[in-house]
């Protein structure tokens, strides 16, 4: 049984890659305006308090519409700490990520 | 019988997939995965005692936002039960103040239920008030005081009022199924509530009620403390005449990265006592002649999550605490207690790919001490 254990331990050790990129923040694109850049601090703020910021980074949305419900669930979370202002805000962050920062013109 | 589940369960996915169909109805699918290894150096053969050895657990999820008033998600797990649905409600605000859940849900009790998928937490395991069957000596102390996730049917209003800045109130107040036990039970039976011989029904046509209220204040921009309390109550044998009262408190303090926890949870859970309690219980009556028909079961963790750099650092203390009768074959005492210490780390492989591994020192009342070793590798996707 402790054999299992080490073999498990090495052979995930060995799968471990060597670039690894940190991602415990969502990041506004280098060339955003101070605005975006904002807005993605608070989104990763108000999204890690119930879980790592990895389940946003893998959300797979189709249009910035779907940033928008997708926000809009995650606020009717219990202790989400979203307020309406709060989740404006987070989308801006999110569909700039996804999108660019020509979407943003399309948002309310 | 097993595949009866998997089969609901695809049919359910695939029925709300299918409803999404226009165009401004949004669809989210997401899932974790968690390869766990439990070994227990102290025992040369843990299976007695423990369910050891590797556990996978899988959730698959799909989300589905008819607008952002209105959504759907069903949920399919599979880990040592099998194929289990984990979610199937629907969610429908009207206000800030005021959604309602309705479906298959884990009720608004504690704040570890709202992390318990394991690509949500950085532990292999769960906190032991609670664990839902890795903890050592789960048998004799038959588990936890509230297994999670503890799923249900039933309907849930809950609201949020915003006070400014991090500052809420939230509340819930739900009607469920309820916990079940046989008519001459002394306690629950959490296998009644998973298993298809017995439907997913209600065992006793009466709902079990429920209720949380918990305040968050802000500290700054990025730091929060909150206070919660919950309770629940109702009956969980087939005649009601069995009943229950379950009641937690918790506390998170936020320090923008730095997590820490604690909380509460005590069960008073009512015993048959028979035609004969001399004979079914370990212990004669009490001063007044009479037995007591009830026990009570506590359990509580304090944990610190502390991230440096790739690294989550967690230490944990907790425990469960039962006083009162037990059944003459019980290898437990009329007050038995369990401490429960934990160091654990998890490392960021890759993305979102974490090693997590975990050491646990077990000191039993009742039993020899333990150290408990947990080596796995779990992520969201």
């Amino acid at each position: 049984m402790r054999t299992d254990a080490v073999l498990l331990a090495i052979a995930l050790a060995a799968c471990t890659p060597p670039p690894m990129r940190e991602a415990s923040r969502l990041a506004a694109d280098p060339g955003a305006p101070p605005e975006i850049h904002a807005a993605c601090r608070l989104a990763s703020q108000r999204c890690t308090r119930c879980h790592p910021i990895d389940r946003v980074l893998l959300a797979r949305v189709e249009n910035p519409q779907h940033w928008e419900y997708y926000v809009a669930r995650m606020r009717r979370q219990p202790r989400s700490g979203i307020t309406e202002e709060d989740a404006r805000v987070i989308v801006r962050c999110l569909v700039a990520r996804s999108f660019g920062l020509a979407a943003l013109e399309g948002l309310p | 019988m097993r595949r009866a589940p998997a089969l609901i369960a695809a049919a359910a996915l695939a029925g709300v997939a299918a409803a999404a169909t226009a165009d401004e109805i949004s669809r989210n699918f997401a899932g974790s995965i968690q390869l766990d290894y439990l070994a227990v150096p102290t025992e040369e053969i843990a299976r007695e005692q423990a369910l050891d050895g590797a556990t996978a657990e899988v959730s698959l999820k799909l989300a589905v936002d008819f607008s952002p008033n209105l959504s759907a998600n069903v949920k399919v797990c599979y880990a040592c039960h099998g194929f289990e649905v984990g979610m199937a409600f629907f969610d429908a605000r009207i206000a800030d103040q005021l959604n309602f859940r309705i479906g298959r849900f884990t009720p608004a009790f504690g704040e570890f239920p709202l992390r318990h998928d394991p690509a949500n937490h950085r532990t292999s395991d769960k906190p032991l008030p609670y664990d839902m069957g890795r903890m050592l000596r789960l048998r004799e102390w038959n588990m936890s005081v509230l297994p999670a996730p503890w799923v249900d049917n039933g309907l849930e209003i809950s609201g949020t009022q915003f006070l400014g800045g991090l500052t809420q109130l939230d509340y819930a107040v739900y009607a469920i199924m309820g916990p079940k036990g046989a008519p001459d039970a002394l306690d629950f039976d959490f296998i009644l509530s998973r298993s298809p011989a017995a439907y997913y029904v209600d065992n006793n046509s009466r709902p079990t009620l429920g209720a949380r209220l918990a305040g968050t204040l802000g500290i700054g921009t990025a730091s929060t403390v909150s206070l919660g309390v919950s309770g629940m109550t109702g009956t969980y044998d087939p005649e009601n005449q069995l009943g229950f009262v379950l009641l937690g408190a918790d506390f998170v303090m936020r320090l923008d990265p730095v997590f820490l926890r604690a909380e509460y949870l005590v069960r008073r859970t009512e015993m048959s006592l028979g035609d004969d309690p001399a004979s079914r219980f370990r212990y004669g009556p009490g001063e007044d002649g009479e037995f007591d028909d009830f026990f009570v079961k506590e359990g509580w963790y304090a944990e610190l999550e502390v991230p440096i750099g790739r690294v989550d650092l967690v230490g944990r203390w907790d425990g469960l605490r039962r006083r009162g009768n037990v059944a003459r074959q019980s290898p437990l005492r009329s007050d038995s207690i369990l401490f429960r210490s934990t160091a654990a780390f998890a490392y960021r492989l890759h993305g979102a790919l974490r090693l997590k591994l975990s050491a646990e020192i077990y000191d039993f009342s009742d039993f020899d001490d333990e150290l408990a070793l947990h080596l796995g590798i779990a992520g969201p996707f």
